[in-house]
C-alpha cells in the first residue's frame, strides 16, 4: 500500500500545481487544456487506486473519467470556444498575481483545514484531501473573479475534480451507478451551459458575464 | 406503490413523443401530465394510508414524505403543463418564440417534470441528488426559453449558483456514503435511505455533523433558503410563466425534501437538537431577509419569488421547532404554499401577457383590463400572507402555536414569524392592490386564456375549503408525513 499511497500523494501535488498555474493563466485554449492535464491526472489516482485496492469498479471509474472529465467535457469547451472566437481571459477582477497569491493563501487554508477534519484514517494518502479541498477552493476563486462564461465553467469542474479526488481517496468513489448518474449530469451541465453561452454571446455579443448585471432587489 | 415507477415514466416517454411529433407536442404534454396526475394521487393517498413500500428491487421507496411531495408536484405540473398550452401559443402569436422551438418547450418541460417526481420517488440518495441536479439543467434551459437578456442573464446565475450549490452537496453526500461505507460496508445500499435510517444511530457523528452542513447549503440553495437564495426571484421572475409555477411550487418542495431526509439521518446520529436549530436558524433568516424585498419591489413576479423565500423559510422553521403539531403544520403548509404560488403566477403571467410588463409600476387598473387575473391575485394574495379563513392561516397559525410552546428558540422564531409574516401582509397587499385599482391605460394587447379561470380559480377554493374544512384524507396525510418528520429513527 505504501507505493501506491506515495504514488497518490505525488500525483495529487501535481494536481494542486496544475490547479494553481490555471490561476495564472488568461489565455482560455490553455485554461481548457489545463482541465484536461486535471482530469489525466484524476484518471491516474483511479487507475492508482484500483491497482492497489484490487477494486474492479475503480477501473470503470477511471475509465469514465478519461472519457468523460479528459475528453468530451474538454471537448465542447473548444467547441464552444471554436464558436464563438474567443481566445482570453480579460480584465479579470484580481491581477494575476494577485489571484495567485490569494489561491497560494487558499491552498495553505486547505492544508490548515484538512489538518484539523482528522480524517486521517480515511486518507491513506497524506497530501490528497487537503489538495482536493483546495482544488475546490481554487475552483471557486475561479468563479468568482473570472468574467467570461468558459472560464467559470472551469473553475466549476475544478470543484468537481476536487470532490471527485475525495471520493477516490475515501471511499474508492460511489457506487458505480451513482458514479455513472454523476458524470452523466457532468456531461448534460456542460451541455446545458454550452447552449446558454452560445445564446449570451448572440445576445449581448460577448460572453462577458458581467454584462449580466441587470437583475437587482 | 408498483404504480410510482410510472411517474418517471411516463413525462420521459412524453418528452421523446414531444420531440418527435412536434406540432402536437402540446397535446402530447397535457396528456401525459393528467395521467401523472392520476397516478401521483393514487400513489400519494395509497402512501398515507400504508407503511412504507418499495418497487423495482429496492430502487424506488415511497413513504408519506415522498407521497405527500408526489402528491405536490403531480397537482403543480399539471396545471403548469395544461396553463402552458395558452401560454406558449400566446407566446408564439407575440413572435417571442418561434413555432419550430415550440416542440422543445415541451421536451424539457416534461423532462424537468420527469426529474422532479424522481427526487421523491429514489431510495438511494446518491440518485436523489442526480435528479435534483437534472431539475435545475431542464428547468435553467426553460427559464432562458424566451432568450430575452434578462432571462439569459437569470437563467445563467441560476444554473450555476445552483451547480455550486450542488456540489457542496456532493460532497456532503460523500462524507455521508463514507461514515455508511464504515458502518455497512462498501456496498450500493450505503447510501440507500431505509438502509442508511436504520442505521443512523452506528454513523460517525463528527462527519454527519460536516455533511449535513454542507448538504444544507447545497441543497438549501436549491430549496431559496437564505443566504444562498440571490437565484431564486431572478429565475422565477424571468421565466416563462409555467415554468415559475413549476419553479415557485414544485421544485423547491423538491430540495427541501432532500434537506428533510438528511435532517432525519442527522437526527438519527447526533440526536434532534444540531439539524433542528440549523434549520430553524435558516428559517428565520429566510424569512427577515424575504421582508424588505418584499416592501420595496418594483415586479410582480419577483414579489411573487420573495414571498417564496418567505415560505420556505417557514417550512424550515417549523420543522426545526419539532413536534407533532409544528411538523403537521408544515406538511400542510407546503401543500398551501404550492397551491396558492399556481394561482398567483397564472395570474400574474396573465397580467403579463396583457400589459406586455410586469413593472408594478406599469401594472394599472387590472380590475377592468382583466378581470378574473386580477381577482385572483388579490384573493390569492389574501390566501397566501395568512388571511383567515384561508389554508395558510391555519398552517401558520400552527407553526406559531408550536413554536411558542416550544424551547427558547422555537418561541424567537415565532415571534420572528409574526412580526415578518404582518410586514410581509401589508406590502403585497399594497402592491397587488395598486395593480388591481389605479386607472387604467387606454390600450393593452389581447390574450386568451383557455382554462386560466380554473387555474385561478380551482387552487383558491381548494385553499378555502381547507381552511374551513380540511378533509379526514388529506388531514391523515398531512399526519402521516409529520409522523415520518418526527420519528427518530
Amino acid at each position: 500500500m505504501t507505493d501506491a499511497t506515495a504514488a497518490v500523494d505525488g500525483i495529487a501535488i501535481a494536481l494542486l500545481g496544475v490547479a494553481l498555474f490555471s490561476v495564472t493563466i488568461r489565455g482560455l485554449l490553455a485554461g481548457v487544456w489545463l482541465l484536461v492535464v486535471q482530469s489525466a491526472l484524476l484518471a491516474l489516482v483511479a487507475a492508482v487506486m484500483a491497482v492497489s485496492s484490487g477494486a474492479g469498479h475503480m477501473w470503470a471509474a477511471a475509465l469514465l473519467t478519461l472519457v468523460v472529465r479528459a475528453a468530451a467535457v474538454p471537448a465542447v469547451l473548444l467547441w464552444i470556444l471554436r464558436a464563438v472566437a474567443l481566445r482570453r481571459e480579460t480584465r479579470p477582477l484580481l491581477s494575476t498575481r494577485h489571484g495567485l497569491i490569494l489561491a497560494v493563501a487558499l491552498t495553505l487554508v486547505a492544508f490548515f483545514a484538512a489538518g484539523r477534519l482528522e480524517l486521517s484514517d480515511a486518507f491513506p494518502a497524506r497530501d490528497a484531501l487537503p489538495v482536493s479541498l483546495a482544488l475546490i477552493f481554487i475552483g471557486l476563486l475561479l468563479m468568482v473573479t473570472r468574467r467570461k462564461a468558459v472560464s467559470q465553467l472551469i473553475g466549476l469542474i475544478t470543484i468537481e475534480n476536487g470532490i471527485f479526488l475525495a471520493g477516490l481517496i475515501a471511499t474508492l468513489g460511489m457506487p458505480l451507478f451513482v458514479e455513472i448518474g454523476i458524470f452523466f449530469d457532468l456531461l448534460v451541465a456542460v451541455g446545458v451551459t454550452a447552449v446558454l453561452t452560445l445564446r449570451i454571446n448572440e445576445h449581448f455579443d460577448t460572453m462577458n458575464t458581467d454584462q449580466l448585471r441587470r437583475l437587482r432587489g | 406503490m408498483s404504480l410510482a415507477p410510472l411517474l418517471i415514466g411516463v413525462p420521459v416517454l412524453a418528452a421523446v413523443l414531444c420531440a418527435g411529433l412536434g406540432p402536437r407536442a402540446a397535446g402530447v404534454s397535457a396528456a401525459a401530465s393528467i395521467v401523472t396526475l392520476a397516478v401521483g394521487v393514487a400513489v400519494a393517498f395509497e402512501s398515507f394510508a400504508a407503511p412504507a413500500g418499495r418497487a423495482l428491487a429496492g430502487l424506488v421507496y415511497v413513504d408519506a414524505l415522498s407521497g405527500l411531495i408526489v402528491l405536490i408536484v403531480a397537482l403543480v405540473s399539471a396545471m403548469a403543463a395544461l396553463y402552458a398550452v395558452g401560454y406558449v401559443r400566446n407566446a408564439v402569436a407575440e413572435k417571442e418564440i418561434g413555432p419550430a422551438q415550440v416542440r422543445w418547450f415541451y421536451v424539457w418541460l416534461q423532462l424537468s417534470i420527469a426529474a422532479m417526481f424522481a427526487v421523491p420517488l429514489l431510495n438511494n440518495l446518491g440518485l436523489m441528488w442526480v435528479a435534483i441536479e437534472m431539475t435545475t439543467l431542464t428547468t435553467a434551459l426553460l427559464v432562458a426559453f424566451f432568450r430575452r437578456g434578462h432571462a439569459l442573464e437569470a437563467a445563467w446565475k441560476y444554473l450555476m449558483l445552483g451547480a455550486v450549490g450542488l456540489a457542496f452537496g456532493l460532497f456532503g453526500l460523500l462524507l455521508t456514503y463514507y461514515a455508511a461505507s464504515h458502518a455497512l460496508g462498501e456496498a450500493a445500499s450505503a447510501l440507500a435511505w431505509d438502509e442508511l435510517r436504520s442505521h443512523a444511530s452506528a454513523l460517525d457523528p463528527a462527519l454527519m455533523r460536516v455533511a449535513f452542513a454542507l448538504v444544507l447549503i447545497g441543497f438549501g440553495t436549491k430549496a431559496g433558503l437564505a443566504p444562498m437564495h440571490t437565484w431564486l426571484p431572478d429565475a422565477h421572475g424571468q421565466a416563462p410563466t409555467p415554468v415559475s409555477v413549476l419553479l415557485s411550487g414544485a421544485l423547491l418542495n423538491c430540495a427541501l425534501y432532500g434537506v428533510l431526509r438528511f435532517h432525519l439521518l442527522a437526527t438519527g446520529t447526533l440526536g434532534p437538537e444540531f439539524s433542528s436549530d440549523l434549520l430553524l436558524g435558516i428559517g428565520a433568516l429566510s424569512i427577515i431577509v424575504a421582508v424588505p424585498f418584499v416592501l420595496v419591489q418594483h415586479d410582480l413576479k419577483r414579489l411573487l419569488a420573495y414571498s417564496s423565500v418567505e415560505h420556505m423559510g417557514i417550512v424550515a422553521l417549523a420543522v426545526g421547532i419539532g413536534g407533532p403539531l409544528a411538523l403537521f403544520a408544515a406538511s400542510f403548509h407546503m401543500f398551501n404554499h404550492a397551491l396558492a404560488k399556481t394561482t398567483l403566477f397564472v395570474a400574474a403571467g396573465a397580467l403579463g401577457q396583457r400589459y406586455g410588463t410586469l413593472r408594478l409600476a406599469r401594472l394599472r387598473g387590472a380590475i377592468e383590463v382583466a378581470p378574473l387575473p386580477a381577482l385572483g391575485l388579490v384573493v390569492g394574495t389574501l390566501a397566501i400572507t395568512g388571511t383567515p379563513p384561508f389554508a395558510p392561516f391555519a398552517s401558520e397559525f400552527g407553526i406559531a402555536q408550536a413554536g411558542f410552546a416550544g424551547r427558547p428558540s422555537a418561541l424567537v422564531g415565532a415571534v420572528i414569524l409574526l412580526a415578518s409574516s404582518a410586514l410581509i401582509f401589508g406590502g403585497m397587499l399594497f402592491h397587488v392592490l395598486r395593480v388591481a385599482l389605479r386607472e387604467a391605460p387606454v390600450r393593452v394587447r389581447s390574450a386568451s386564456f383557455p382554462f386560466a379561470a380554473s387555474f385561478i380559480g380551482l387552487p383558491l377554493a381548494a385553499l378555502l375549503v381547507m381552511g374551513v374544512w380540511l378533509p379526514p384524507a388529506l388531514r391523515d396525510g398531512f399526519a402521516a408525513a409529520a409522523g415520518v418528520l418526527g420519528v427518530a429513527p
